[in-house]
């Protein structure tokens, strides 16, 4: 039977040799497992997570689930070979869970320090395949010639992209200083994936959607003014600080101004009544109480969980697009028919006729599909939403950057392997983000 | 707040007294999330953050009443113009006042589960907007 530290050193020595010693031969594999591979390593570190008194906090891996099931398994991608190390590291995770699980500790160890053990290996091992899934979709993306696969390799990557950027912030990033610090990594993972949740169900809500382009945009007001209190001038350490602000906050400024035109455009399809997501209410109202606490640490620690978020928000506003596109999106007769008009006017060589002629009524308050024109035009918004956040995502990365505002000890239980994997980490090619499409 | 004209529809059962109240006060709220809306439209994420976190604020708050309350309840009430509605700071303290005002009429007892909490974020919001360095008699923002 194997011990703890057997089974972890295992699963580090797994990670770190599918990264460093890339099979390209099976193309996609390290992509095929993937979710997989995820979902087992948040078993682990729920299993490790157990004992009350002992949290880590939040549950990093909840919102990348909700991420991936609403993102779904692109169909072009499934077909393939799978890379046995990955499936071997899935394995191993899942002996971690059941040891975890079932096995008691013998041996008189803290519950935290047991906790922070599995942290370190999990959230490596979990973080090194994403890595590895990634190089996996850009080789993929460098090598097809296939125009229909493009799109799924780049929302692939998209969403491996924004799991990767997460993981890297819990792996990096200090525990937190306070309670408040605390709460504010909660809400923030309670309203990631409730927003997925809501954004999941069919067919799409406009007043849910509403507020859910609604609360980002307030998330982006919260980053600004965290990056001004965070960089106060005149110290010579917030220089840099004050300097990555001047570059990030320009893209905030724009991405907020798409934000709005997304949250508009729900609003044109949602009537001003009750009969909203009670789930979603509630994440929004714990998501502001916890950014108003007076004890939140916001020249450093509370900014950089914030920027963590830039990345969710990328395929939140992804989820919005894949709203308006929906076939099965209804909206009131009478408010279609005047959106409609609207959208024509800016697509003059449109043939009004035929889009009328397509519509199966044109009054009255019953719901009605949105016309493709109209569709089109509300999709259009939304892509422009998506560019603006994954454009103010890929300033922000300076903010994920701890040596800028977070004091570079971590007091963390490190293995030999975690520290090789570390070694491995840091000499890795940056995949620097920009608009996909 | 930014809404189509949409035309009204029944309500689909009579409300007891408390949820009449609770409507007149998410009325009130959707009012007030409008001017908030309002006093932000023209200004950058940077520029006026206080408005902007306020407005944030207000609408949760908002949202909070609104899951109280049974669907298909219009929020418009109707009596004054969306495409009208107020960007002074002052109006918005009055009218979240009077959302409050209306939630202490009657036993609080008497409202859905949740309404004392409700009762609690917008006083602290009040309080909040009371203390602003930007609440001034005249209630407008500083640029």
């Amino acid at each position: 039977m194997s011990t703890r530290a057997q089974l972890l050193a295992r699963t580090d020595q797994l990670a770190r040799d599918l990264l460093a010693d890339p099979d390209t031969s099976v193309g996609l594999g390290p992509y095929q497992d993937w979710r997989d591979m995820i979902h087992q390593a948040a078993e682990a570190w729920r299993a490790a997570d157990q004992t009350p008194g002992a949290s880590l906090g939040q549950d990093p891996f909840l919102g990348i689930q909700s991420m991936i099931n609403n993102a779904g398994q692109p169909s072009a991608l499934s077909s393939g070979d799978s890379d046995a190390r990955v499936t071997a590291l899935t394995i191993q995770l899942g002996r971690v869970t059941n040891h975890y699980r079932f096995e008691p500790d013998h041996r008189a160890r803290s519950s935290t320090a047991r906790a922070q053990r599995v942290q370190g290996s999990v959230l490596h091992a979990g973080y090194l395949v994403t890595h590895a899934a990634g190089l996996a979709l850009r080789r993929e993306l460098a090598a097809t010639k296939k125009p229909d696969l493009l799109a799924e390799i780049g929302r692939a990557r998209e969403t491996v992209g924004i799991a990767e950027q997460i993981l890297d912030v819990y792996l990096h990033h200090k525990p937190a200083r306070s309670l408040a610090d605390q709460r504010l990594d909660i809400a923030l993972t309670r309203w990631t994936a409730t927003a997925h949740h809501v954004l999941s169900e069919q067919p799409p809500e406009p007043k849910n959607n509403y507020i859910v382009s609604d609360v980002q945009h307030g998330l982006l007001a919260h980053t600004a003014a965290l990056l001004q209190t965070a960089a106060q001038p005149g110290q010579a350490e917030n220089d840099r600080l004050a300097e990555q602000r001047e570059r990030v906050l320009p893209a905030l400024v724009r991405s907020a101004d798409h934000w709005r035109q997304v949250r508009q455009a729900w609003a044109g399809l949602a009537a001003p009544t009750t009969g909203i997501s009670r789930e979603l209410a509630d994440a929004a109202r714990l998501l502001n109480q916890t950014l108003r606490d007076p004890e939140l640490d916001r020249s450093g620690h509370a900014g950089h969980l914030i920027a963590g978020t830039l990345g969710a928000a990328v395929n939140i506003a992804r989820g919005l697009a894949d709203a308006f596109e929906s076939d099965r999106l209804r909206a009131p007769t009478d408010v279609v028919v005047g959106l409609t008009r609207g959208a024509l006017e800016r697509l003059p060589d449109t043939n009004p006729y035929q889009v009328w002629m397509g519509m199966t009524r044109h009054e009255g308050r019953a719901p009605v599909a949105l016309p493709v024109p109209l569709r089109d035009d509300l999709t259009q918004t939304a892509l422009r939403n998506v560019e603006a956040a994954q454009t103010v995502r890929s300033a922000a990365h300076v903010l994920l950057d701890t040596s800028s505002h977070i004091p570079p000890t971590v007091d963390r239980v490190r293995s030999p392997g975690v520290q090789a994997a570390d070694r491995a980490v840091a000499t890795r090619p940056r995949d620097t983000a920009g608009p996909r499409r | 707040m930014d809404a189509p004209q949409h035309s009204a529809e029944p309500p689909l059962s009579p409300l007891d007294d408390a949820q009449a109240g609770l409507l007149r006060v998410a009325r009130l709220l959707y009012s007030a999330a409008g001017t908030a809306e309002q006093i932000n439209v023209s200004r950058a994420v940077d520029q006026g953050l206080d408005d902007q976190l306020i407005e944030f604020e207000v609408k949760t708050v908002l949202w909070e009443a609104v899951a109280l309350l049974p669907p298909s309840l219009r929020l418009d009430s109707g009596e004054q113009s969306d495409h009208h509605a107020s960007d002074r700071r002052d109006d918005l303290q009055s009218t979240l006042r009077a959302a409050a005002l209306e939630l202490r009429r009657g036993p609080l007892a008497s409202f859905p589960a949740g309404t004392s909490t409700l009762h609690t974020d917008l006083t602290g919001l009040i309080a909040r907007l009371d203390a602003s360095p930007c609440s001034q008699t005249t209630g407008q923002s500083p640029e």
